[in-house]
Formats: structure tokens, C-alpha cells, sequence
């Protein structure tokens, strides 16, 4: 599970090396953590190049500082927030952080399972790359990194109404992706990019 | 102000002004209480209950929200295809170098200008300056701007640039035919000489005393900096063996 893999904890040991610049330690480091940073990315950008490009450019910078860590928090939490950080600053210079509007889908569940309940990860991960990437980036910081929604207003610039808005319009944008009846209707492709 | 330049602002500032506050609110709420926090919810609620399993591990489940949370979270891991660990490395090799010069630099620097003053200026011929095979630079491109001129602005400035430029590099191509250089030092002068070319390059594009003027002072710059090298293996001889082991240390 993404979330829970980032939660590694890495030896004092293995820290004290790598402070101390031994290559060895930083990349037990950059292995430890090689996985759940670049999921991250990758849900958050939708494409495997800038993916790689924003974990290269996080763990640079996580490795270059590991010396000013001073270990009173969990040294996950800091890279998860550099990996962050990072994919939304690619995400900035790739579209100015601009927001797609989605359709207010009618999202009346009832009282069937949701659709992703029911679906494969293939099928969930082919309609979470159909969401404009900042919808999908707030989706996943929300659902699955469980930052709050002031959090991701201050980290993408927006209102925390904004991000309440994401999520509610990303879901219901999941559950009609995902709906099997629904999949011909033409307003799934408007905002497939 | 126009809409465009508006929505620049909105795309642009915003953002930076929103990772700004972010930083403030983590910032004041005590050093990594807000990361430790975030580290005890997660903990906290990353424990899927039976609520949140997803439907197809067999589990029913009513509630979208969590339903949703644990069927992405349920998503594979992905790892980057390539490996990223060797081009990592070999960029922090790089950038690592450039610490062993916090301590090596500032000895060397004034064995450098020691060793500078001691070349008497008479010494230092006038003449296009010799060159040697032990340096790499070249002398500044012909097409370069004329420093000789009386009455373009920076004149003055740009002559004697230009006198201490040949100053340099002479005296550099002198010192450099002795001086026995390790390794470190080798890749530090080929770093410093790349970057001499490059302001060549730039100075031969220069149209007028305006643009050569500050690529002069860079290239002069470097000369010195290219002396402090050249001069840095006496200097850390000279002065502390523990230097030295330190940056190897710190390049290790």
C-alpha cells in the first residue's frame, strides 16, 4: 500500500553514515525509498518521464541536505513532503497548476457498492489517468497521503474550498469512469489528457 | 493591469505564496510537530478497519470515501525504469566536490596572492602570452572588443581587466609547468577551465565595451580562481595535513 510504504523508518545508524557523506548509506536511503517516492510522483503527474524526473530532482535534494536533518521527525515525512513539492512544482511548470473544470456528475451512489469497489486496479488506474492532473494529485494527497484540505490549499495555492472541490468532483468523475453503463457517454473523454 | 498579467499572477505567485504560508503554519506549529502529526495520523488511520477494505478483497463496503482511499491505496508500487541510483550518485559525486573547497579554498587562496605579490610586475611581460601545454585556457578571442579604445565607457576598466587577464594566465602557465597537481585539483582546474572557454565563447559574441565588460571581470575571476588551484597543492602542503584529510574525507 502506497501510504503505508512510505512509512519506513531508516536506522540512526544508517542516517549518521549518510550525514557523513558515505555513498554507501545514501543509497541504501534512495532504495529504501525509491518505490513510494516514484508512486507517489507518478499518481500525481500520470506519466512515467516526469515521474522519474521529480523523484531524481527530490532525492538530490533530500541527499544533498541529509546533513541539516535533525531527526526530530520522521524522516519519511520530510522526503514524502520534498517528493510533494516537488511534483507540484513540475505540475506548475507544466500547466501553470491549471484546473480543468470538470462536470458536477450526478453522483447519487445509493445504496450499490461504489465502482471502484468493484474494479481492478487496472481499471482504476486507467480512470485516475483520465483525471486532469491536479484533480488526480489532490485526490491522491487527500485519499491517500491524507494531507488535509488546508494543507493542500496551501500547497497548491488554492482555497481549501478548491480542494474540497476536487476531491468530491474527482470521485464522482472515478465513479463515472468506472460505472459500466456509463462508459460510452461522451463526457468521458472531455477531460482525458 | 491586463488579465493576462493577472492570471500570471494567479499561476505564478500564488503558489509560492501558498508554499510560503505552508512552510509558516508548519513552522510555527514547532520544528516537525506538523510532519510528526501528519506521521501519527497516517499511522493512525492507515490501518484499513473493515469499512475500508476494498470490495474486491471479499469485503462489502457502503462508505464511498474510504472505499475510495482504500481501493487507491490498494494500487500497485511502481518503481523508475531506468534505475535512478547511478545517475544520482554521479550527480552527487559532482556536487560534493565543491565542499572540500570550504577548506581548501581560503588556504589556498592565500598562498595564491602570496605567491602573487611576490611575481614582480616587471616580470610580467606585456607581450600575447606564452602558451603552455600545462594550461588549457586560451587567450581571449581576437574579435573581442578592443579595451583600448579612449572613449568608450568602462574603457579603463575593461584595459586593466584585460592586462590582468594576461597577467594571469601567464603567471598560471609559469607556476603550472612546476606545480604537481593531485587528482582533486586536476578536476577542479578542468571544471575552472571549461568555464573559461565558456565566457570565451560569450566574449566572442560580445558586440560592445557593455557586454564584454562583465564577462571580462568573470573571466578574470576564474583566472583566479584557476591561480588558487594551481597554487593549492603547496599551499595545503604548507599549511595543514588534517585540510587535506578532511576534504578527501568529505569526498569519500
Amino acid at each position: 500500500m502506497s501510504a503505508a510504504s512510505f512509512q519506513i523508518d531508516v536506522p540512526d545508524t544508517v542516517l549518521a553514515r549518510a550525514r557523513r557523506g558515505e555513498i554507501g548509506a545514501l543509497e541504501q536511503i534512495y532504495r529504501a525509498f525509491e518505490r513510494p517516492a516514484y508512486t507517489l510522483a507518478l499518481r500525481m503527474l500520470g506519466n512515467p518521464d516526469a515521474a522519474r524526473e521529480t523523484v531524481h530532482d527530490a532525492m538530490l535534494r533530500l541527499l544533498e541536505r541529509i546533513g541539516q536533518f535533525r531527526g526530530d521527525a520522521p524522516f519519511w515525512g520530510w522526503l514524502r513532503q520534498i517528493v510533494v513539492n516537488e511534483a507540484l512544482m513540475h505540475l506548475r511548470r507544466e500547466r501553470g497548476l491549471a484546473f480543468e473544470e470538470l462536470p458536477n456528475d450526478d453522483d447519487t451512489p445509493g445504496n450499490a457498492p461504489p465502482p471502484w469497489a468493484l474494479a481492478d486496479a487496472k481499471h482504476l488506474e486507467r480512470a485516475l489517468a483520465q483525471l486532469p492532473s491536479l484533480t488526480r494529485s489532490v485526490l491522491w494527497l487527500y485519499h491517500v497521503e491524507e494531507y488535509t484540505h488546508q494543507e493542500i490549499a496551501a500547497m497548491t495555492g488554492k482555497s481549501v474550498s478548491f480542494s474540497k472541490s476536487q476531491v468530491a468532483r474527482g470521485s464522482s468523475r472515478l465513479r463515472t469512469l468506472l460505472e459500466p453503463q456509463k462508459e460510452a457517454a461522451p463526457c468521458l473523454t472531455a477531460t482525458a489528457h | 493591469m491586463s488579465d493576462r498579467d493577472g492570471t500570471l499572477i494567479d499561476g505564478l505567485i500564488k503558489p509560492v505564496l501558498g508554499l510560503i504560508r505552508f512552510a509558516r503554519v508548519r513552522r510555527m506549529s514547532g520544528p516537525g510537530s506538523a510532519i510528526q502529526s501528519l506521521a501519527r495520523s497516517t499511522r493512525e488511520r492507515s490501518t484499513p478497519g473493515p469499512a475500508e477494505t476494498p470490495m474486491h478483497q471479499g469485503f462489502p463496503n457502503t462508505n464511498p470515501d474510504r472505499s475510495l482511499a482504500a481501493a487507491l491505496r490498494a494500487l500497485p508500487d511502481a518503481a523508475p525504469q531506468p534505475d535512478l541510483w547511478p545517475e544520482l550518485a554521479r550527480v552527487l559525486g559532482e556536487r560534493r566536490r565543491p565542499q572540500a573547497w570550504r577548506y581548501a579554498v581560503p588556504v589556498a587562496l592565500a598562498a595564491g596572492l602570496a605567491l602573487a605579490m611576490l611575481v614582480p610586475r616587471s616580470a610580467i611581460r606585456p607581450t600575447a602570452p606564452e602558451t603552455t601545454p600545462a594550461v588549457a585556457i586560451t587567450t581571449p578571442p581576437p574579435n573581442t572588443p578592443a579595451p583600448a579604445s579612449a572613449t568608450a565607457p568602462g574603457t579603463d576598466e575593461l584595459a586593466g581587466l584585460h592586462q590582468r587577464s594576461q597577467s594571469l594566465e601567464r603567471w598560471i602557465a609559469a607556476f603550472a609547468a612546476h606545480a604537481p597537481q593531485d587528482s582533486r585539483d586536476l578536476m577542479a582546474a578542468i571544471e575552472v577551465e571549461d568555464l573559461i572557454g565558456l565566457v570565451d565563447v560569450q566574449l566572442a559574441a560580445a558586440r560592445d565595451n557593455n557586454d564584454a565588460l562583465p564577462l571580462w571581470r568573470q573571466r578574470v575571476a576564474l583566472l583566479e580562481d584557476l591561480a588558487t588551484i594551481r597554487s593549492n597543492a603547496f599551499a595545503v602542503a604548507a599549511n595543514d595535513e588534517s585540510v587535506a584529510r578532511g576534504s578527501s574525507h568529505l569526498l569519500n
